[in-house]
């Protein structure tokens, strides 16, 4: 026995020192990543920069569209209020109102009476010459003719006036569809997929790998907005949600949602090149806040990024 | 008693998995201890089994297995791993990690004392790999939290010669000083360093960049790359070599001493693999990678500008001309002290040594009881403090009847280790074999052992 204690001490310290949890032969290396579970990766995709150029009403440019816009705008909104809701000039109450304020500042001075009969002289004296009893060929007499109208506040003009204000309003003043194609973007497949290859599918119960379309938009315009942009691939919707943009600012974030989750094959169809359809729908104006005009200034600035949920993995 | 040192042998042969071993350093009579000073001899003329006359595979460094590794859900994955959180995989990691290779085979050995039994010479032909790697805490804190990443001073070098040694060893001062010198000739096989002194990675939403600058050379013969026709770059994978014959020469030494203080005090200094070897362009290839890379995102309508698509990507060279180097050996240096007691049956002994590593300079301080009641018979168990961290406890055994010198010494026999006989948590590992026929003369040599014949 005696003889035996070396030999089984030394072998039980060594049977005693194997840790089967690093058998070498059990190495997984399926999933080498960048980062873990619990990362957070942004990754820049695009920015779409619309210029005033691009916003349009299908034949009037922006510029052209806001200066109507504030013609037909008294200089001071009712209650003191900074800016038109838009979504209200279904309100014949709130429109009302409205026209009543221009109505009151044509009256009482000639500034706007004057940019107001130029606009109805240029745009709308088809309508209104037949009101005015004259043939709309002389510019001079037209313009008389009409200032003369409101002062005596004939109704059949007043009437004509607040239908064509409304209808501006109601219908003209809206941007169309601006449409882009993003093109190819400029990553290796081998970043794609780091992206791709471990994104959690639908059906997976509180996925840890997760991609969204997330983003900021500068508004420079004097408007705020709901856009509902659209993604598309070969005619394939990709992606599309909605976000609402505050006028004459920089901090308009698209919030991830499940509505901007974008899985595996929609990213590589992202990064292979898409179409993006932006409706804009106009909320409110701020009329004279400072609008630049210039053809190539960029009005609206949409940078989008990827937010990565979980590691990027990597092929080795 | 012998069937218990068979059985030991038996359970250390099956350790047998690794250099430079401390444990074997205070083990009079191994011929593996003359590697670590050549001042040192052994109890008689000897011819080394070839192959097996000297066997010595060790790791060194700051990073252990389970650093590296880890158990997850009944998986063993590694730091990258995606389970793996960065608080776990930062935690045991220093701001330099280093792992440094050095393996050394001894093809053919043998040695005599002269014939006054002191003054010894010996004749080695060993064959050598040395390989060392730094990797930057920098590195896993981006791999794992993955944002931002400055990282500094990647680098990979590896060195394959063969050493052909011619070493002598006399006494002076009466015997309480004996010198020992190993000149060495060297023929170098292969060669590499890759080395990316700058990677710069920036992942965030509005910009991913990469901004780095790497080196790659090589040595070794009919080295060739082939280039790929659309990067005009190529990888380490791309190359091809041969490494059968030398294309690098060069020269060390080895100088060792012992001094006997006292009768039962030796103290002893030698500086090992002082030395360079040059290589020659002829059959070098040398690559420089330097990429500034940036994505921003596309920018839509487009703006005109085009660039290259944005890639992670590491490991691509563009080849550059090819320039001979000369260098250094990783020299080491080893200072030990060893007292003498009960009768000379124990030695009590301490060792530091110094290991110049491409990266840094790696210490070690080695405590051994040495127990070698007999001339032919030592048993040493040692434990060593690596870097002020962490320890490694070593078992050594030397025989050296009149038939065989046989010598085998581990530190992984007690630490907790993986199925295939790796350390888990100790970042360091050394297992030394060495196996010789004794003949001819014994050494006339003041033995540690010899109570009668004390040292002094």
């Amino acid at each position: 026995m005696k003889r035996l204690f070396l030999p089984l001490l030394c072998g039980l310290s060594v049977i005693a020192c194997v840790d089967r949890d690093y058998d070498l032969g059990n190495i997984a290396t399926d999933d080498i990543a960048i980062g873990n579970d619990d990362s957070r990766f942004e990754i820049p995709l695009a920015t779409v920069r619309v210029a005033t150029s691009d916003l349009h009403d299908g034949s009037a440019d922006i510029g052209s569209l806001l200066d109507k816009a504030d013609t037909w705008l008294p200089s001071q909104l009712p209650d003191g209020a900074p800016c038109v809701d838009l979504t209200r000039l279904g309100e014949s109450a709130y429109t009302d109102r409205l026209f009543d304020a221009l109505l009151a500042e044509m009256r009482s001075g000639t500034t706007k009476l004057d940019a107001v009969t130029d606009l109805i002289y240029a745009d709308y004296r088809t309508e209104f010459a037949p009101l005015l009893g004259i043939s709309g060929s002389d510019e001079t007499l037209f313009k008389t003719t009409f200032r003369l109208a409101i002062a005596e506040s004939r109704q059949e003009v007043l009437a004509e006036t607040k239908t064509q204000f409304r209808s501006f309003l109601a219908t003209e003043f809206r941007l169309e569809p601006l449409n882009y194609d993003l093109g190819r973007i400029d990553i290796s497949d081998e970043i794609v997929d780091m992206l791709a290859d471990n994104l959690d599918p639908a059906e997976t119960a509180d996925p840890k790998n997760r991609l969204y379309l997330a983003g900021t938009i500068d508004n420079r315009l004097p408007l705020s907005a709901n856009l509902a942009p659209s993604f598309r691939s070969g005619g394939v919707l990709l992606l599309d949600f909605d976000v609402d943009i505050a006028a004459t600012s920089d901090d308009n974030a698209i919030e991830q949602s499940e509505r901007t989750r974008i899985y595996a094959d929609e990213l590589r169809a992202f990064i292979d090149g898409s179409q993006l359809v932006l409706p804009m729908q106009l909320l409110r104006y701020y009329p004279h806040t400072g609008f630049s005009p210039e053809a190539d200034a960029t009005q609206l600035s949409i940078r989008l990024y990827f937010v990565k949920y979980g590691a990027l993995k990597l092929d080795i | 008693m012998k069937k218990a040192f068979l059985s030991l042998i038996a359970i250390l042969c099956a350790s047998i998995a690794a250099a430079q071993n401390p444990t074997a350093y205070f083990m009079e009579g191994s011929i593996v201890r003359m590697q670590l000073n050549p001042a040192f001899a052994p109890l008689r003329d000897y011819v080394n089994i070839p192959v097996l006359g000297g066997i010595q595979v060790g790791t060194t460094g700051n990073l252990a297995l389970d650093n590296l590794l880890f158990p997850r859900n009944g998986r063993l994955v590694t730091v990258l791993d995606s389970s793996v959180s960065a608080a776990d995989a930062l935690s045991g990691l220093q701001e330099r990690n280093l792992l440094g290779l050095d393996t050394r085979i001894n093809v053919i050995g043998f040695g005599a004392f002269t014939s006054n039994g002191k003054n010894f010479w010996s004749f080695d032909l060993n064959v050598r790999v040395n390989e060392d790697t730094t990797l930057p805490y920098s590195l896993f804190d981006f791999m794992k939290n993955g944002t931002e990443g400055a990282i500094r001073d990647i680098g990979i070098a590896a060195d394959a010669y063969a050493e052909a040694a011619f070493s002598y060893s006399f006494p002076l001062l009466d015997d309480r000083l004996y010198v020992g010198v190993r000149g060495k000739f060297l023929a170098g096989f292969a060669s590499a360093r890759m080395q990316y002194d700058r990677f710069d990675v920036t992942l965030r939403g509005d910009r991913w960049a990469v901004d780095s600058e790497g080196s790659l050379d090589l040595f070794a013969y009919e080295a060739d790359y082939t280039v790929d026709p659309e990067t005009g770059k190529f990888e380490p994978g791309d190359i091809d070599l041969r490494p059968v014959k030398p294309v690098g020469y060069g020269f060390a030494v080895d100088l060792g001493a012992t001094y006997d203080v006292l009768p039962d005090l030796q103290v002893s200094l030698a500086v090992n693999d002082l030395g360079f070897i040059s290589w020659g362009k002829g059959n070098a290839i040398a690559g420089r990678s330097a990429e500034q890379l940036e994505f921003t995102g596309t920018t839509v309508p487009d703006d005109g500008t085009s660039a290259p698509d944005f890639d992670l990507d590491l490991l691509k060279f563009e080849p550059a001309a090819a320039r001979s180097a000369t260098r250094m050996l990783r020299a080491s240096i080893n200072a030990g002290v060893e007292y003498e007691v009960w009768r000379h049956k124990i030695g009590l002994g301490l060792l530091y040594t110094a290991r110049i590593l491409e990266h840094k300079t790696r210490h070690n301080l080695t405590a051994s009881v040495n127990f070698h009641p007999v001339r032919w018979f030592g048993l040493t168990g040692s434990y060593s403090v690596l870097d002020n961290r962490c320890g490694a406890v070593g078992l050594g055994l030397n025989l050296c009847p009149n038939w065989i010198n046989f010598f085998l010494a581990t530190d992984i026999l007690t630490t907790r280790h993986t199925p295939q006989w790796l350390p888990v948590r100790q970042s360091t590992m050394n297992v030394t074999l060495g196996i010789g026929i004794p003949m001819g003369r014994r050494s006339y040599r003041p033995s540690a052992c010899a109570y009668d014949t004390p040292r002094r």
